[in-house]
């Protein structure tokens, strides 16, 4: 059950993505609520499934993005080992965890698109991309931090309830 | 001789005086004085009146105000309703205009074979310019077929499922189009780049290029067919260094709302990758 709510919350959080979200445009970067959600989720100390969300999306987006389907499956793990690993060590501060995940998945997935279009032959000015695109990603992917930070915590509270101690 | 009575004397004065008020009000002599008289009636009439009304609110409003709050319901629902349908109807109409627009396009145009497809959906990256249609193999839809609306080229397909498509826009860093130059009469090569911005590269510096020259597809490479437009040039960058001069373009098609496209079903792009010759090693 967990897991196919998993890659259902997965499946609707991509159709958001590529359907609303992807048309917000700060400067020419967008926001990647696929991301943010995946270590959100991670980074919550009760969730057994995180592993499941990271390859979920990393399947689904691979599928849908024009970026090779490898790298951003590797992608997407990374960033939920990054965060699983984070949540375990700076537990007591999961907003300065999720800033700091944001940021290293922002970057990641940031690598792996320029790594893809220098291979494929794209030139493109590395200084252009990152105050175009990455810089606006990130400042876009913390504003929507927040909101689906604490809309997770519920999410989790609903998912995995604690319980009573006899 | 009969002497008349007092009597007929009074009628006979009291006609007189009528008569005579008659013809003073006919001529408006009575004017003023009808006015100074009835003034003070109409005042003390005016305030009667609104005291009675006034009273009259006082007695009747707690039923009307029921009944009137009821109506504002209704009103209020019936106003909500007409305003979606409003909405809708705008919606509905901007598709129809839409789908006309690519109508006349595929009537102008009876040599090729066109697919519709609306735009459901971009690329997760924001590196990558692509674009998702809600048409694929099952519709006919082939990899590589020309993606155009009616204000111009949009792009090709560049990977295709059962029931949707992935197109990549002439926009994309990774997109590359042979264009020809309709008032420099030349050949030019298009390319996007990671901003979606549209540069022409390739052109010869003895080329004078004006702003505002239109750039159509050449055809060449067999990719894209001949003469669709693809935009406008804009600038010209030009260095006496360089080999090639190069120019900025305004793309024909605002990527950024594209709502519905235009799939060349019988145009298929054709591998020339074979008859290009390799250096021998």
């Amino acid at each position: 059950m967990d897991k196919l709510l998993a890659i259902l919350s997965v499946f609707i959080l991509l159709m958001l993505q590529i359907g609303i979200f992807s048309n917000l445009r700060l400067l020419h970067g967008t926001p990647d609520v696929v991301l943010v959600a995946v270590i959100a989720w991670a980074l919550n100390e009760r969730v057994k499934t995180s592993w499941i969300w990271g390859i979920a999306a990393g399947v689904m987006v691979g599928f849908v993005s024009a970026l090779p389907f490898g790298a951003v499956l590797a992608g997407y793990i990374a960033i939920t080992g990054f965060a699983r690993y984070l949540q375990k060590r700076v537990w007591q501060t999961p907003l300065l965890a999720m800033f700091i995940s944001i940021l290293f998945g922002t970057l990641l997935m940031a690598g792996i698109a320029i790594v893809d279009l220098t291979f494929g032959g794209a030139a493109f000015e590395v200084q252009n991309a990152f105050s175009q695109i990455i810089l606006p990603t990130i400042l876009l992917n913390l504003m929507i931090s927040l909101p689906i930070h604490f809309l997770f915590i519920d999410f989790a509270d609903w998912a995995y309830p604690l319980k009573d101690e006899a | 001789m009969k002497i008349r009575s007092p009597r007929n004397w009074q009628t006979g004065l009291l006609l007189l005086v009528a008569i005579g008020l008659l013809l003073l009000a006919a001529s408006g002599y009575l004017g003023s004085v009808v006015k100074t008289t009835l003034d003070p009636l109409v005042g003390v009439q005016r305030w009667l009146s609104s005291r009675y009304l006034a009273v009259y609110d006082f007695v009747t409003v707690p039923r009307d105000v029921a009944s009137l709050r009821q109506r504002n319901i209704e009103l209020e629902n019936q106003a909500s309703q007409l305003q979606a349908q409003v909405v809708q109807l705008q919606q509905q109409l901007r598709e129809a205009q839409l789908l006309y627009a690519l109508l006349d396009f595929a009537r102008e145009r009876p040599e090729n074979e066109y697919i519709a497809a609306a735009v459901v959906g971009r690329d997760p990256s924001p590196f990558l310019h692509y674009v998702i249609i809600d048409h694929g193999s099952d519709d006919g839809i082939r990899h590589g077929m020309p993606v155009v609306t009616d204000q111009g080229l949009v792009g090709r397909i560049d990977a295709v499922t059962a029931g949707a498509a992935r197109v990549q826009l002439i926009s994309d860093s990774n997109s590359a189009v042979n264009v020809h130059l309709k008032n420099s009469q030349t050949d030019a090569l298009l390319s996007g780049s990671i901003t979606g911005d549209l540069t022409l590269e390739m052109i010869p510096q003895d080329i004078i290029l004006q702003q505002g020259d239109l750039v159509l597809s050449s055809g060449l490479g067999a990719n894209y067919p001949a003469d669709v437009m693809v935009g406008q040039l804009i600038s010209v960058r030009k260095k006496e260094t360089d080999l090639f001069q190069t120019a900025s373009v305004q793309p024909a098609v605002d990527f950024t709302s594209l709502r519905a496209v235009l799939v060349i079903a019988n145009f298929r792009p054709v591998d020339i990758a074979p008859l290009i010759p390799t250096p021998a090693p």
